[in-house]
């Protein structure tokens, strides 16, 4: 594993690799932004302004990670 | 019998004192979290790192992390008492003074910035450091007790060792520094809320917003199932960045397969009775993925 340098030859492998990646990561984070919640469950309280930032923070991590990574 | 007996247990005073000493370090968390650290170091390195440095980097990374879980131990001694699984932990059953806890804590944290910083740089032993500001101070003095985002945000706490023991060898955090980081931020909650499913009502009892008090267990485990398809995403971004290779993209996506046909079984129980094996191999789980990274950059 190099320090921020690819492997050029194996680029039919990254591109999968990223395909994959994105086919389980995507769906999988829209629907985080969604949460679902049941009638009469405790978290019916109201929502923190903070916790909005919160939810958005992995999201954006991810996003952020994936561009340098195709990107390198 | 008494006159026999009285010496005996003198004897073993001391030992069951470093006993307690030993356990206000929660030395089975540590053990995981050293595994990422060491095996950040083998992909670092492109190999096996000097000896020295790991060994000093694994009692330093020890150090920091046992110092912030001493810490933990003195601040949520309120709530360690309301909680069965908590109740025999030396602060809280009054083997350990909480001011000694705490001094304990801090002096850990103090010597393991000295040993990360004298034995390999000062970059290590200021992550080691931020690492121990981020569990003490964002998870267990903020959000812990205040928001059901605790685990997913206070949770990168567990994922700076990685960068400890990348940044021990390289002495920089480069893009595989972080995908690392990522790996082990992204898995924190699917691992710790099959864990909080189990003892949920500890949770509750506590007040500890944790996700299943919060937002119920059938919300819980569709996050666990949808948090573990974004962590095997996650896993897949060495490979796509270049720094990894097909060796290490068919182990993540073997082992990621069968974590997501765990968190499915368990989404799909109308009970809880696949947390227990969801939570037991995600363990497993974090070690072989840092073993398929090290196999890898071999």
């Amino acid at each position: 594993m190099l320090a921020g340098g690819g492997r050029p030859g194996d680029m039919p492998v990254r591109v999968a690799a990223l395909l994959i990646a994105a086919l389980l990561a995507v769906p999988a984070s829209i629907a985080l932004l969604r949460p679902r919640r049941a009638p009469g469950s405790p978290s019916d309280a109201p929502r923190k302004p903070l916790d909005a930032v919160w939810a958005v923070v992995p999201i954006v991590l991810l996003v952020v990670l994936a561009a340098f990574s195709a990107a390198a | 019998m008494t006159t026999r007996a009285a010496p005996a247990a003198l004897a073993t005073r001391p030992l069951a004192v470093v006993g307690d000493y030993v356990r206000l370090t929660k030395p089975r968390i540590i053990s995981l979290l050293l595994v990422t650290t060491a095996g950040a170091m083998f992909v670092a390195a492109g190999g096996v790192p000097g000896g020295w440095l790991l060994f000093w980097t694994m009692v330093g990374g020890y150090l920091a992390a046992g110092g912030a879980n001493a810490i933990n131990h003195y601040i949520d001694r309120d709530i360690d008492g309301r909680m069965a699984r908590t109740t025999e932990r030396p602060v809280v059953s009054g083997r350990v003074a909480p001011a000694r806890a705490l001094a304990f804590g801090i002096v850990l944290g103090l010597l393991s910035a000295l040993v990360l910083g004298l034995a390999a740089n000062w970059l290590a032993a200021a992550l080691a450091l931020v690492g121990l500001g981020l569990y003490v101070g964002v998870y267990t003095l903020w959000l812990k007790r205040t928001s059901v985002h605790n685990i997913v945000i206070g949770g990168s706490a567990g994922a700076v060792p990685p960068l400890v023991g990348w940044a021990a060898v390289t002495g920089d955090l480069g893009l595989s520094a972080w995908l690392l980081f990522a790996i082990v931020f992204y898995w924190t909650p699917p691992h710790f809320w099959a864990l909080a499913l189990i003892l949920q009502r500890d949770y509750a009892a506590a007040g500890v917003p944790m996700l299943p008090v919060v937002s119920g267990i059938p919300e819980t485990k569709r996050q666990i199932l949808l948090w573990t398809y974004v962590m095997v995403g996650v896993t897949l971004l060495p490979v796509v960045s270049g720094a990894a290779g097909m060796l290490y993209l068919v182990s993540a996506l073997a082992l990621g397969a069968v974590f997501i046909v765990l968190a499915w079984l368990l989404a799909r129980d109308p009970g809880i009775g696949w947390a227990r094996a969801t939570f037991h191999y995600s363990l497993l789980y974090l070690a072989l993925i840092f073993v398929a990274l090290v196999l890898d950059a071999a």
